[in-house]
Parts: C-alpha cells; sequence; structure tokens
C-alpha cells in the first residue's frame, strides 16, 4: 500500500496533526528561524492544531552538526511534541572548504537559475550538511499520519532530504535570503516540490519569484510572523546599567558576522565618529559573535550575548536599532524595536525589511557608507519627540502585521489546503472534456491542449472527498471552428453539452471572412454557447448572429513552470547582455522585417544586446527559412537567437533572463505570449492590436506607429534601462494577467456551458 | 505614437522624453549613420562597435597618474609612496605603452579602411541595381 493509498483509507482525525520539520528546537536558541519554529509550534497548539516538532539531536547552530548532544526520543513542552533524531556523522572539513567558496562569492556573481559551484561541490555540500537519517526514515514510515508537514528554515539537511519525502503534503517556510545557498539546485528542487510556501514577508516572496519562477506563485502565500513584545520588567543587570542610564546610543542586535553586513556599519559609524567628535552616541553590538567588533576608543561597545529581558531594556533605552543586513527575510528584531516604540535604520537594498519601513514611515533607509553615516547623524541630531513620533509609527506597523492571532489565522487558511480545502471549482467533480480540432490547425491543437491541461490540473488539486457532489455537467464537447480551415461545426453529434470555440484568422494568408461568417451562422443553431478566443474571434461570433459570446482566452497556467529550467541556457542567456525576447507566431515577414531593423537601431545604442526570437503557435515555415537566412546574411547569428518548438524548461530560461518582450507584430494572434511575459514579469513593449490591446489591459507600452524604428529603438532602451518605468509597468501587468488566470478562464466555461442555451439574435 | 492606460504612467512625459532622447542622438549623428537599409545599418553597428572598443584600449593605454582608489591603506597612504610608485609603473611600462599606442593606431587606420571599402561596397550595389534595372527595361524594350 502506497503512502497516499494509506491516507485514503484511515479515517480523518478531529484534530488536524501537523509536523514541523527543523533542524534545531529549543526555547533558548536566538536565531530568528530558530524562534519563530519555537512560537509557531507552541501558538498553533494553543489554536487546536495536534503539532509534533521533528528536530535532530544537534543542539545549535553553533555547535558541531555532527555531535548528539541531546537525547534522542519523545519529550514535550506544553501541548506541543518534540521528537529528536540523531545526526549522520558528515566531513567538516570537505563541507568547510565548499561552504567557504559560497561564502565568499559576491551577490554580482550570483544568477538566477545557475548554480554558484560546481555540480560536485553541491553534492559535497549536500551530503556533508546536518543531516538525520533516523528523520528521513521516520519520515518515510509515518508521513501518512500527518496532514501537512513545515519545513524551516531551506538550507540545511533536514528539509533538503526530508521534503522530497513527504512532498505531497510539504509546506517549505523557506526564511530566504539573497544569498549563495538559496542559488543551489537542491534548493529550487524543494521549493518545486513542495506542495506549498509559506513566506514571512512580501519581500521574501518576491526574492522567491525571482529566484524560482512564476511556477511557486499559485501555490505560495504570505503568511508573515508573529512577534511577541519584549519583557520589559526587570531592573537592568550591572553590566547594561551604565548603557541604558548614562549613555546615547544606537543598537545592533543579532550575530554579529560579516554576512550580516557588519562591517558597513563599522565602517560608517567610525565615518560618523571621526566628522562628529563632539557626539555623545555609541554604537552597541550585543549577541553571538566569533570575533569581537568593539573598541571603545571608537565608542563601539560589544556586550555579546543578552538575555530576553536584557534585550528588551536595551531596545527600550535606544536611540534606535540599527540593522545593515540585506540577508533577511523577515528581521523579528525590526518588529521587536517597534513593539517598544524605537526607529530603525535598515539596509535600503534588502528586499525584506526596506518596504516595511517605506511603508511604515517607522525609520531610515541607508545603502551606501556615506547614507548610513548620514542616517546615524539624523538620529543623534534628532529630538527624543522626533524618536517618538516615529517609533509610534513602527509601533502601529508592528501591531497591525506582527500579532500572532492575525498570523495563525493566515496559516490556518493556508493549511486548509493541504486537508482537502483548495477547491477552487469544488467541492465538485469535473466533467470529462473532449474536444475537436480540423486537422492542421496547430494553434488550436495548442489551444485545446492547453485548456485539457487545466482541467486535468484542477480535478488533479480538488481532490473530493467523499461528499464532493458530482458537477452537472458529465461530459463537455468543445468544437474548435478556425477561420481558413474547414467546416467542423457539424461533426457534433447530438451531444447535449457541446460548446463552439472559434478561432480567429491570425494573419496569414488572410481567408475569406465571408466563408467563415456563414459557416459560423449555420452554426448558431446547433450550440448551446460560444466562446471567441480572440477579440476579433469574438466580433466574428457576434457578426455571424450569437448573441453573447464569451470570450475565452488560452490557458496560461503558471503551475505549468512549477519546475527546474534549463539551467544550461540560463547560464549562457546571462552573460551580461540585454535580453530582447519575441515569443509568438511566425506568419508575417514585415514584422519580424521590422523587429531586426528596430533591433539594429537598438544595437548603437546598448552594445552587448541580444534578440531572441522564438516561433511559437503558427510558425510558417517559408517564413522561418527566410528569418534564418536574413539573419545569417546580416552576420548577426551571434546577436540573434532563433528557434521554434523549445521545451517548457527552455521557455522558462528565455523569459526569466528576458529584459523586455519586444513585438512589432500586427497580425492577430491568441496573445499567448503576451499572457506568458507577464507571468514571468516581464515588461511588454508591443505594436497596438486589438490582441495587444486586449491581453495587455493597457498595463503595457503599446505603439501605434512604428514609422521611426530609431525612437522606437530608444523606447525600447528607457524601458530596458529605467528601473522606476519597468516596475510600474510590471505592477500593472501582475493585475491584468489575473484577469485571464487559467482557473477562471475553465470557472467562466463551466458556469458558461451550464446555463441554459443562448438566444441567437 | 505611444499609448498607455497604465495610470501610473505620463505618457506625454514620457513621449517629451523620448523626443529629447531623438533629438540628443541625431545631434550625435544617429540619423546620417543610420540609413533605412538593413545591411548599411548592420555594418555601421560593427563599425561603431569596433571603435568603442579602441576608444576603450586608447583610454587604458595613456600613463596612470592618479592612485587607484581601491588601493589604499597605511602603506600606499603618503602621496610620496604613491608618487614613486606611479613613476615606476610609468617607467616599467614604457615599451608596452608604445606597442599598446602603435596597435590603437593601426585599428583605427583599418576602422577608416573598412568604412571606406564599406561605402565604395554600397556605391557598387546602388550601381549593380541601377545596371539590372536598365537591363530589365532594355530587354522587356526588345
Amino acid at each position: 500500500m502506497t503512502t497516499s493509498e494509506r491516507s485514503r483509507a484511515r479515517p480523518r482525525p478531529s484534530r488536524a496533526k501537523l509536523a514541523i520539520v527543523t533542524p534545531w528546537f529549543s526555547r533558548e536558541l536566538l536565531g530568528g528561524a530558530e524562534q519563530q519554529s519555537w512560537q509557531l509550534a507552541h501558538q498553533l497548539a494553543t489554536r487546536g492544531f495536534d503539532v509534533e516538532v521533528l528536530t535532530t539531536c544537534c543542539a545549535s547552530f553553533n555547535d558541531d552538526w555532527a555531535r548528539n548532544a541531546l537525547p534522542a526520543g519523545l519529550t514535550h513542552s506544553g501541548d506541543v511534541a518534540i521528537r529528536r533524531f540523531k545526526v549522520d556523522k558528515r566531513d567538516r572539513r570537505a563541507f568547510a572548504r565548499v561552504n567557504a567558496i559560497l561564502t565568499g562569492l559576491d551577490r554580482t556573481q550570483l544568477k538566477r537559475g545557475v548554480s554558484p559551484i560546481g555540480d560536485d561541490d553541491a553534492r559535497i555540500w549536500e551530503e556533508n550538511n546536518l543531516n538525520s537519517r533516523a528523520l528521513s526514515n521516520h519520515l518515510e514510515a509515518v508521513g501518512h499520519q500527518f496532514d501537512a508537514f513545515i519545513f524551516m528554515p531551506y538550507l540545511y539537511g533536514t528539509t533538503l532530504a526530508g521534503l522530497p519525502i513527504v512532498a505531497e503534503r510539504a509546506f517549505l517556510q523557506p526564511c530566504l535570503h539573497d544569498e549563495a545557498y538559496a542559488y543551489l539546485p537542491a534548493v529550487e528542487r524543494v521549493a518545486h516540490a513542495a506542495r506549498g510556501i509559506l513566506f514571512n514577508s512580501a519581500g521574501e516572496f518576491e526574492l522567491a519569484q525571482r529566484l524560482f519562477g512564476p511556477g511557486i506563485i499559485k501555490k505560495s502565500a504570505v503568511v508573515g510572523q508573529g512577534v511577541e513584545e519584549p519583557a520589559n520588567g526587570d531592573s537592568p543587570t550591572t553590566r547594561i546599567a551604565h548603557l541604558t542610564q548614562d549613555e546615547d546610543y544606537v543598537i545592533y542586535l543579532g550575530r554579529q558576522d560579516s554576512r550580516k553586513n557588519i562591517g558597513l556599519l563599522i565602517t560608517a559609524f567610525g565615518d560618523f565618529r571621526r566628522r562628529n567628535p563632539m557626539s555623545r552616541l555609541k554604537l552597541v553590538l550585543a549577541g553571538h559573535r566569533t570575533m569581537s567588533f568593539g573598541d571603545s576608543s571608537k565608542g563601539i561597545i560589544d556586550i555579546g550575548p543578552v538575555s530576553e529581558s536584557e534585550k528588551a531594556l536595551l531596545l527600550a533605552h535606544a536611540r534606535a536599532l540599527v540593522q545593515p543586513s540585506t540577508m533577511e527575510s523577515y528581521s523579528r528584531v525590526i518588529m521587536e524595536s517597534w513593539m517598544t516604540g524605537r526607529p530603525v535604520i535598515v539596509n535600503e537594498d534588502c528586499q525584506a525589511t526596506a518596504p516595511q519601513v517605506r511603508q511604515s514611515g517607522g525609520g531610515l533607509l541607508a545603502g551606501s557608507v556615506s547614507s548610513w553615516e548620514s542616517a546615524l547623524h539624523q538620529i543623534d541630531g534628532a529630538d527624543a519627540a522626533a524618536l517618538d513620533a516615529m517609533g509610534r509609527l513602527g509601533r502601529d506597523h508592528a501591531l497591525r502585521y506582527s500579532s500572532w492571532s492575525r498570523v495563525i489565522e493566515e496559516y490556518e487558511r493556508v493549511l486548509g489546503f493541504a486537508r482537502g480545502e483548495r477547491l477552487r471549482l469544488a467541492p465538485r467533480t469535473m466533467p470529462s472534456l473532449h474536444q475537436l480540432c480540423p486537422g492542421g490547425a496547430t494553434a488550436a491543437r495548442r489551444f485545446a491542449d492547453s485548456l485539457d491541461r487545466c482541467l486535468q490540473r484542477e480535478r488533479r488539486e480538488s481532490e473530493p472527498g467523499p461528499n464532493a457532489a458530482g458537477h452537472p455537467l458529465e461530459s463537455l464537447l468543445l468544437v474548435h471552428q478556425v477561420c481558413g480551415f474547414e467546416d467542423v461545426t457539424g461533426w457534433a453529434p447530438a451531444h447535449p453539452n457541446a460548446a463552439l470555440v472559434y478561432h480567429a484568422a491570425t494573419g496569414a494568408g488572410e481567408p475569406d471572412e465571408s466563408v467563415c461568417r456563414s459557416i459560423l451562422s449555420k452554426a448558431t443553431a446547433h450550440y448551446k454557447c460560444a466562446f471567441g478566443s480572440s477579440p476579433r474571434a469574438l466580433e466574428g461570433l457576434r457578426a455571424a448572429g450569437f448573441s453573447n459570446p464569451g470570450l475565452l482566452p488560452i490557458c496560461v497556467d503558471p503551475r505549468e513552470w512549477d519546475g527546474e529550467e534549463d539551467r544550461p541556457l540560463a547560464k549562457a542567456l546571462q552573460d551580461g547582455c540585454t535580453n530582447l525576447v519575441y515569443v509568438g507566431p511566425m506568419v508575417s515577414m514585415q514584422a519580424l522585417d521590422d523587429l531586426l531593423t528596430a533591433f539594429l537601431h537598438f544595437l548603437t545604442l546598448e552594445r552587448d544586446s541580444r534578440l531572441a526570437l522564438v516561433g511559437m503557435g503558427d510558425v510558417d515555415d517559408g517564413i522561418y527559412e527566410r528569418l534564418q537566412t536574413k539573419v545569417r546574411s546580416l552576420d548577426l547569428t551571434d546577436r540573434v537567437l532563433v528557434a521554434r518548438d523549445i521545451t517548457g524548461p527552455q521557455l522558462q530560461s528565455v523569459y526569466r533572463t528576458a529584459h523586455l518582450f519586444w513585438t512589432l507584430d500586427e497580425s492577430a494572434s491568441f496573445g499567448e505570449s503576451l499572457l506568458q511575459a507577464m507571468w514571468f514579469d516581464v515588461p511588454i513593449l508591443a505594436y497596438k492590436t486589438p490582441v495587444s490591446t486586449c491581453f495587455t489591459g493597457g498595463a503595457s507600452l503599446l505603439l501605434n506607429n512604428k514609422d521611426d524604428l530609431l525612437a522606437v529603438a530608444a523606447l525600447a532602451q528607457m524601458l530596458v534601462t529605467d528601473s522606476d518605468l519597468r516596475a510600474k509597468i510590471v505592477a500593472a501587468q501582475r493585475l491584468v494577467r489575473e484577469r485571464f488566470d487559467a482557473v477562471a478562464s475553465v470557472t467562466t466555461l463551466l458556469e458558461r456551458v451550464t446555463v441554459p442555451k443562448e438566444t441567437v439574435a | 505614437m505611444l499609448e498607455s492606460l497604465n495610470r501610473e504612467i505620463d505618457v506625454d512625459a514620457l513621449m517629451l522624453r523620448l523626443r529629447g532622447r531623438v533629438s540628443e542622438l541625431e545631434q550625435q549623428g544617429h540619423h546620417e549613420l543610420l540609413p533605412g537599409d538593413a545591411v548599411a545599418l548592420r555594418n555601421s553597428v560593427f563599425i561603431n562597435s569596433l571603435e568603442a572598443f579602441v576608444n576603450t584600449a586608447d583610454q587604458k593605454a595613456q600613463v596612470r597618474a592618479q592612485w587607484p582608489s581601491l588601493l589604499s591603506g597605511f602603506f600606499f597612504g603618503s602621496p610620496r609612496i604613491r608618487r614613486a610608485l606611479l613613476d615606476s609603473l610609468a617607467f616599467l611600462f614604457k615599451d608596452q605603452r608604445h606597442v599598446n599606442q602603435a596597435l590603437v593606431a593601426a585599428f583605427r587606420e583599418s576602422i577608416s579602411l573598412n568604412r571606406h571599402l564599406i561605402e565604395q561596397l554600397d556605391l557598387l550595389r546602388k550601381d549593380h541595381e541601377d545596371l539590372k534595372k536598365t537591363l530589365g527595361e532594355v530587354s522587356r524594350a526588345s
């Protein structure tokens, strides 16, 4: 009996049983992920979940990862069961060598979809990580007894080796940072294997989309992180009494580690003191360290690790908290500082913390050494009222977004998915789908296939339980009529639930519209309802007499890309060149000629550029050959990539490395590639047609005139280089793509087919 | 020329920027450099690209007179030491500098020759097309 069979066979327990899998687990551990897992386990247990923590006998991150310092077996902390497993032996030296390479890499050397180290080193890193074979065996044996697993954080063997074993019900809480580990193939594998991904902040989710592509979007949720208000009741201990009573200081709380960018803070503070010798401001460093950065002559006081009550007191008396790290997925100390009413200075390059400071107004942002120096100067010069006002704004934000009750509600909503509530079209079984297409209509065939895949996926994910109701339709027949192809509208036998999908001409040869119209007019009597695959098709249906046809665009479902991309291609395309991309039909040589000439103009503006022309859907063999010949004759083979029928992973690499989606095509097409580009957050610059207007929804830039190709190229350059303009377009495109969501399309289809027969005008 | 319904984008301001950019490019000679013919356009792109490489090489072939900002610290802090090191470098690489300058000059000549040849080729191509046209007319007339 397989795991899933066993799971179906057993009766569902009254309480949801959850497991949190984490490498270390103890109340005393001060790391962000460690504190999060401790508090999360107890909060979930308080809310009625049956929580078991699966962890190792290793004591902490700072201990030897091969030493079983704690006893194996089951213990309890309140309502939380803690089961510890022995860790495996490891080659510490080999791991340290590879780890040194990874930590030594500059961020500019990291490329998405490309492993920062060779395959052999990646294997050494995985095999000699913190691993527990006993824990993996336990997951295999009793995995079916749990409703859901939460694996956290992402970079240890407990997650990398454990998650794939129970992938069907595994939720990854990665606590992701923009660091070399996040680019390793093993990490991307678990991100794609997980059933869901939970993020601490919107910034962390953004980073994950950049690293793993749009395939993870539909299964991800930003749940946030609960933070308890620091308990401030004790009297100060002797070692911090003089600080809290006599000194003006800013405080750094956390591991004193170069990876946390502490060097930047030390340099900036040194510069600040040099330029402001009369200032009384001190920098207090509190937290674990392997070497001390303290220097009393420069006003830097290192007090090492502190207790929770000391932390609360230090925060309460600080002028501000400083957080120079760019590798944060959340930063609990910022929330704690805000809860205490103190402002913060954070790194403007950190994707997780900077947006929160911008949103709340609870502090200052700084990036370079000079801007950090100026921020410190601002905090030093500000009066108490100004600092309190900033702190209050931060406190309001922290109370709104970091309360445990709100966070646990989010977990409940998301983990509900694992208990079979992920039924967007449910609780109903999906009808079986049959489709008819004319022979040779490639684009219509693609359309039909995409719809079929989408319906199958919904059927798989809806997992109807014993009480699920059957759909009112048992089966559905879709007949695809394509303008310019044989009449298939009469092929439908007397099927009670047949619907017509009409595909207008895409520009190739421009077939006689009147013939198409007469075919459609005859069909009005036989079909319950009709859909147009594009705005032009919709017009055609209306003209033929269908009174209320629906728009049914091709299903572009980002879940199709929930897998790894083509790594060699991704590496080749990230060579420093600007990548301009066209993906779509190749039925108009004029449009491709215009694009090539505009690209030549672009090359005069941006020398290191590349144009990728990828045929998809309708590709005319003659035009494809002419295009290849033209590129060869212009000796542009190293600057222009021409391809067709590429694989899914290859297409992912093309989109994920693209800086701009560029089309000057005037023909009508399904708009599939426009929707794809929007899912990959590639800004679109397109010629204005009914298709581009409809599918980009006005979010992108549309050209209504392409006579001056130098101006078109200059506009493309602006879109590539102006990050503000790009961000505005991408933000609007994100809203538009939701309108054409694949699930929404299928829902529309089913809803319309179940309504009574349409009245023919 | 440009449309967008995106409320965050000021299309008029963007068009103004675009016109400014195009006129700036035209002032830099882009208009004359970029004829409509794709082959000639491609050739000018590559010649410009070669020229840009040579300009970079020429720039880097000059005697270094300024201390690199990345090299600092106690030993390199003294202006005297910096001056002495820069002078030594200039002396040590004197011959190499002459070789570099000669190569840069040779490349410039080569680019100029290429440009001239491309122009000639273009003229020949046009003559060839005119001749083909005339021959076609003659054969049709006869």
